[in-house]
């Protein structure tokens, strides 16, 4: 097109012809209507706003870092020169009238070279855009200065306890000190010392796994077939990291037992959300199966299940004296009917009762079990906070279950995580299973394949790739929401940088703190999300 | 060709929707070697009439024998029909998420229980016969609808049935894919498998049917050799319909 116009010009007429109507140009742009010219005086009079502001902007003192006893460096003066806002304003202003006078050159001439092509074409579309662009500009040009002025530039990185004193009432960006000297803290908490080295352990064995499983997925055939093994490897590091982790034994031994009220920071987030994701992912899978699942009636399996776990609790747990009942009949005098039962008669009562219960419904009422206890736990979960599901799990678990066994607080916290995620999970791979068509099924069913395989093989596969990024949502969430648990006593993440700004050396130190705990977690929530992109890309989600 | 013993028996079945009564006691047998095709105007139950064969729908009255195995609510009887009986779909049912290979070899990896190399020789066998061993490693969405379709019989044919049945298989294709997917269904009626096939098609019926069964109203209103068929079919309404479908 440019071309075009240059060449057409250039055999009619020799050099450029100048021609600008202004006049014309304004009336046809800005003064086009009110609204337009009200537009273009906000906008002329917010850059004048942000210009002045930016001429006032003074330099950012050095870090004492760039310019030890006060003498200024060679970078230190650099960057004392470059944050100067007037000469950074100038800047912005001469490049902007630069990019301007090439677009109107442009415009007058109709000469277009490829860059004030570019320019008229993406910046400087019109009047409006011109000075759209103009203040967007400064206004990124000043938030970068601000924050590397504050994060970098004037910020002071010593981690001693003294020169930070000596030092915070004239440094004037962040003062890092905090994170480096309550590194261990915001890493795992009060993990013991002598201990450190578990985590270490743990951690290489993450990278480990994390290498191997970079070489067999991206370079080529022959290490295809571990990727079986590594997933597998992958799910048994879980637990065995935990007891790494935890340990056993007297504290003297190598392996000593560090309970997990000491574990904390970073440490005790990852925990938290990679066993609630691992673990809720089969139980929310078998629960949006359970919610489309025609099978009328009580499978066998379930009714002997919870007889043999009454069984259990019967015998071992709960009833562990005589269990006295007050029942009140109307017609009696006294009107209570009181008795009692021995344990093992209880135990033998609530067995019948429950599997009574099972095998009633199931047999008379013929009624669909499964996916009614899938909807009620669904929408009964789903209908509450997580902070609820928190507390139910702090103060319902211990009654279900015999005085003596003392559950672990992190425990309790973790099943309720996991029954919480559990539940959006189900909803999210419901989504899934409704988006295949009923084909699928009924090719699956027609070569012979019997209703498990037909899942495991057909119906899964394709249902959990369509859902992978609602997936990969949901992991996030989880892994930033794990920061609830702070209000049962837990120190993750947050917590324990609640706890670091309220040391006596640190106070007051909010921003650093808070700033390093939210990049944290961002690397964390973002690099989770380029993996599911990359996932999504492997396994060719909408190619097909 | 010689017909052997019976392998379908249907005897007086019935089927409803709700208060709707598709089929309203469809009664044949269909003999081993015994190419059936089945006609009939839309909504008369023809799909719903072949899917009771491999239970993909319910009979509610009446029986339905599978090469002796009567299909009822024992889910072993089912199991062991639907491995005898193979069933190629309008719309192909291909497995998206797996290769033309994996497609074939899952029901003989999962339901024969064959290793994977003797799945695999006898998938690249089945794919020679309809003539696409090329495509065995491409996915479905990466093939014409016609090679879609013949995928999808080398599938069912993977399986080594006794039965096949075909609901419409050239009704979701364009014209030049048709005259490959039927290739494919007559050299597999010339080698002797029983098949029952819905199609309009009727070039192959005249040309590969033992038997041609006109389907309405819930119910098989004339069955006969094509040639009778087509000449002097008996009843009206078998009239009406190929007069319909022959002046097209
Ligand atoms: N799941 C269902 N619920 C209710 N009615 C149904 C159901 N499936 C099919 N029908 C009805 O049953 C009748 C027979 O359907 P069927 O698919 O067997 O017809 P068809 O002869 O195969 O027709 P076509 O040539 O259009 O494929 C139709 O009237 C249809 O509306
Ligand atoms: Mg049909």
């Amino acid at each position: 097109m440019a071309t075009i116009t240059q060449s057409k010009e250039s055999t009619s007429l020799s050099g450029p012809r100048f021609q600008l109507n202004i006049s014309q140009w304004l009336r046809t742009t800005v003064f086009s209507s009110l609204g337009n010219t009200i537009f273009f005086i906000v906008l002329i009079v917010l850059n004048i706003i942000v210009i002045r502001t930016g001429f006032n902007l003074d330099p950012v003192g050095l870090s004492y870092n760039l310019a030890p006893n006060g003498v200024p460096t060679g970078l230190g003066n650099f960057v004392l020169t470059i944050t100067n806002g007037a000469l950074l304003t100038s800047i912005i202003l001469l490049l902007w009238i630069i990019g301007a006078t090439l677009v109107t050159y442009g415009v007058a001439t109709r000469r277009w070279i490829g860059p004030s092509q570019w320019l008229k074409d993406s910046l400087y579309t019109g009047p409006f855009g011109a000075l759209t662009t103009l203040l967007i500009s400064l206004l990124i040009v000043f938030a970068v200065r601000g924050i590397l002025s504050w994060a970098v530039f004037g910020a002071e990185f010593r981690t001693d306890a003294e020169s930070v004193a000596l030092l915070r009432p004239v440094t004037p960006g962040a003062i890092w000190g905090i994170v480096g000297a309550n590194k261990k803290l915001f890493a795992v908490g009060r993990y013991p010392f002598e201990f450190l080295w578990r985590v270490w352990l743990s951690l290489g064995i993450v990278l480990a796994l994390g290498a191997a499983s970079v070489f067999a997925w991206n370079f080529g055939s022959p290490l295809k077939k571990y990727r079986q093994i590594l997933v597998w490897s992958w799910l048994a590091s879980i637990p065995a990291i935990l007891f790494i982790l935890r340990g056993f034994g007297p504290e003297t031994s190598a392996f000593g037992l560090v309970p997990t009220t000491l574990w904390g920071g970073l440490l005790l987030t990852i925990v938290i959300s990679v066993i609630g994701i691992v673990v809720s992912f089969p139980i929310g899978v078998l629960m949006a199966l359970g919610r489309r699942s025609t099978t009328r009636g009580v499978p066998y399996t379930w009714a002997w299940g919870a007889g043999l776990l009454l069984i259990f609790w019967g015998l071992f747990g709960f009833p562990s004296e005589p269990t006295t009942f007050n029942i009140p009949l109307i017609f009696r005098d006294p009107p209570v009917w009181t008795f009692t039962l021995s344990p093992i008669s209880y135990a033998i009562f609530q067995i019948v009762v429950v599997v009574g219960i099972f095998w009633a419904v199931g047999h008379y009422l013929q009624g669909n079990m499964i996916k009614t206890f899938s909807i009620v736990y669904i929408e009964v979960i789903r209908g509450v906070p997580l902070i609820t599901v928190l507390f139910m799990a702090q103060i319902m678990l211990p009654i279900f279950l015999p005085k003596e066994i003392e559950i672990d607080n992190l425990l309790r916290v973790v099943v309720g995580v996991i029954l919480f995620s559990a539940a959006y999970l189900a909803e999210n791979v419901r989504g899934g299973l409704q988006a295949i068509p009923k084909g699928q099924y009924e090719a699956a069913v027609a070569v012979g394949l019997n209703g498990a395989q037909t899942t495991r093989l057909i119906i899964l596969p394709q249902a959990l790739r369509l859902v992978i990024p609602a997936l990969v949502g949901q992991c996030i969430s989880l892994f930033k929401d794990t920061s609830l648990v702070a209000i049962v006593g837990l120190f993750d993440l947050l917590k324990i940088a609640q706890t670091v700004v309220a040391q006596q050396e640190w106070l007051g130190l909010q921003r650093e703190t808070f700033a390093f705990v939210a990049l944290v977690y961002w690397v964390f929530a973002f690099s989770m999300s380029r993996a599911s992109q990359r996932i999504e890309k492997n396994l060719g989600v909408g190619k097909y | 060709m010689a017909l052997g013993k019976d392998v379908i028996i249907c005897n007086d079945v019935h089927k409803w929707y709700g208060d709707f009564h598709v089929l309203q006691g469809v009664t044949t047998t269909v003999k081993e070697g015994e190419v059936v095709v089945i006609i009939g105007p839309s909504g008369s139950g023809k799909s719903t009439w072949i899917r009771t064969i491999n239970r993909l729908e319910e009979h509610q009255q009446g029986q339905i024998i599978v090469d002796g195995t009567e299909l009822n609510n024992d889910l072993r009887n089912i199991q062991e029909i639907r491995r005898e009986v193979g069933m190629v779909f309008q719309q192909f049912n291909l497995f998206p998420h797996l290769t033309v290979l994996q497609n074939i070899t899952l029901a003989p990896i999962h339901v024969r229980k064959w290793s994977r190399e003797r799945a695999e020789e006898v998938a690249m066998e089945q794919l020679e016969k309809v003539k696409i061993p090329e495509q065995a490693n491409k996915y479905p969405g990466q093939l014409s609808g016609g090679q879609q379709q013949r995928v999808a019989i080398a599938r069912a044919l993977a399986m080594q049935p006794k039965i096949m049945l075909f609901d419409e298989p050239t009704s979701a294709l364009d014209p030049e894919m048709i005259k490959e997917v039927l290739d494919a269904m007559q050299e597999l009626a010339e080698s002797g498998m029983t098949i029952m096939a819905v199609t309009h098609e009727m070039g192959f019926a005249r040309s590969v049917a033992n038997r041609v069964i006109f389907f309405d109203r819930g119910n098989i209103v004339e069955e006969k050799p094509p040639t009778e068929f087509f000449a002097n079919p008996e009843e009206e309404r078998t009239r009406l319909f190929l007069s319909q479908i022959l002046h097209h």
